[in-house]
């Protein structure tokens, strides 16, 4: 990650910190309000009296706050997280850019380790270009949303074809034809 | 060996039906024109192995601009592979006749 990009997601990291921080005193009051209803309805009927109410707002903001000051810290640190999201909700099109070096190509290198080159030419490439493919063809109807289920079906189907292949696979194949 | 009957299974019997009505087709068009019959887990591991016994042939085809990946590879049934299915349908239909003729 280059400088610009860096500091273009602490500048966006800074922006939805600020948004959690102007919006917390809102939920916070809300929560209190909501905690001071829940517990004043439930001692007023046995201490109908202005110090209880008083007691109970105190301690409903302290849970309230408590429990925004937790939960404020978690999403901060998971900001990094939500923005991937938010980019990926917002701009499904940068998987686009992504497919040239897209980390699949991975899998290839896993197979040329454990197989030959002979069985890599004819096996695993052509499943790796029918994967590249079915990408193509997405992106050609816009379906851009289909993505993530060809990645998911392609790498089933890949991981598979690796077992089939293995000594153990080749093995269940004989056993089956010799039972057939 | 020589005069050993070439018998194929249900999924080299598909794969060269398909070849030999269609012509030239890629892996995943096969898939997909055969109804669930050719798995694409498996339909690779089945054309190398016809490819090695000589009924099939195979090259490849690059993909056009701008396009990138690894190109595609496109197989066809050679004149071996021809026959082995004319045999083995053949065979089929002798053991029906066998089995059902009295029937």
């Amino acid at each position: 990650m280059n400088d610009k990009e860096s500091k273009l997601q602490s500048d966006r990291q800074q922006v939805i910190q600020k948004k959690l921080i102007k919006t917390l005193p809102i939920i916070a009051g809300i929560l209190s309000i909501l905690f001071t209803t829940l517990f004043q309805s439930m001692i007023e009927k046995v201490f109908e009296n202005f110090i209880v109410y008083l007691f109970v707002l105190i301690i409903g903001c302290l849970i309230a706050g408590y429990f925004i000051g937790e939960i404020t810290i978690k999403v901060t640190y998971k900001i990094d997280f939500i923005i991937k999201i938010i980019d990926l909700v917002k701009n499904p099109k940068v998987e686009e850019a992504k497919i040239a070096i897209h980390s699949r190509y991975k899998l290839l290198k896993l197979s040329g380790f454990f197989f030959s080159t002979k069985t890599q030419k004819e096996v695993f490439f052509p499943t790796m270009s029918d994967w590249d493919e079915e990408i193509f063809e997405a992106l050609r109807k816009n379906k851009d949303a289909k993505l993530f289920m060809i990645h998911l079906r392609n790498t089933y189907t890949f991981i598979l074809l690796m077992w089939q292949k293995s000594p153990i696979g080749d093995l269940i194949e004989f056993v089956r034809k010799i039972a057939s | 060996m020589q005069n050993e009957f070439p018998k194929l299974s249900g999924k080299e019997m598909k794969a060269l039906e398909l070849l030999i009505h269609k012509g030239e087709m890629f892996g995943l068009e096969m898939v997909e024109a055969s109804e669930g019959e050719l798995k694409r887990g498996t339909i690779y591991v089945t054309l190398s192995r016809m490819c090695d016994k000589g009924y099939l042939d195979s090259r490849e085809e690059p993909r056009q601009a701008p396009e990138i990946g690894i190109p595609r590879r496109k197989y066809w049934a050679t004149g071996l592979g021809e026959k082995v299915y004319e045999a083995n349908l053949r065979a089929i239909e002798i053991f029906r006749e066998l089995a059902w003729g009295g029937f």
